[in-house]
């Protein structure tokens, strides 16, 4: 079941947000977001 | 060519959230398009790349995937977004850029054809896109901070 309720206004609330960031930090530590879409990204990177 | 729309890559979206190396960069884009500075297109294939991601991961427990999906969906109905619906034969510009370079995947050559399609350039982080120079020749690929 999903805890979180509120659906808009997410840029203009910084404690979801940080929320967010805490659980994505915690199902995905150390990825990136390509990581995330399994994209294989270019050894050097963007730039 | 509209010079202040640009078609968002799933990455963008995900960069704001997670943290590495492009989350500033996908942040200060975010905020552009809220402040109506620029504007932002995505299509299904967007919301649904990074859905898709989330549900098929064999890593994430089916109790947590409901609440990563819930911040996807909260972070596509917060932002400022127009939503690409392509036409009859909108789908011809496929196989034009899907020739153009081999080594891109077939969402990103999708993400890459609603680009051209709707003659604006793509933002991405993703250094595939950014490197191809096959895709340059049809449309433009930028990372978010050299629009700002």
């Amino acid at each position: 079941m999903c805890n979180e309720n509120k659906f808009g206004g997410l840029w203009d609330d910084p404690e979801r947000i940080k929320k967010y960031e805490k659980l994505f930090e915690d199902v995905f530590p150390g990825q990136t977001a390509l990581d995330i879409l399994h994209r294989k990204p270019a050894k050097d990177e963007h730039k | 060519m509209n010079t202040n729309s640009f078609y968002i890559d799933s990455c963008i979206f995900l960069g704001t959230i997670i943290k590495d190396e492009n989350t500033r960069a996908c942040k200060s884009f975010i905020s552009r398009i809220q402040n109506d500075v620029f504007i932002g297109y995505i299509s299904s294939f967007v919301t649904g790349e990074m859905i898709n991601s989330i549900l098929y991961d064999d890593n994430i427990k089916s109790t947590i995937k409901s609440e990563i999906l819930h911040v996807i969906l909260d972070m596509m109905i917060s932002t400022k977004l127009k939503n690409f619906v392509p036409i009859n034969n909108d789908m011809k510009v496929y196989s034009e850029l899907r020739k153009a370079d081999s080594r891109i995947s077939e969402s990103d050559i999708i993400h890459a054809t609603y680009a051209k399609i709707l003659d604006i350039p793509i933002v991405t982080t993703d250094g595939m896109l950014l490197k191809s120079q096959g895709l340059k020749k049809h449309i433009d690929v930028f990372y978010p901070s050299d629009v700002l």
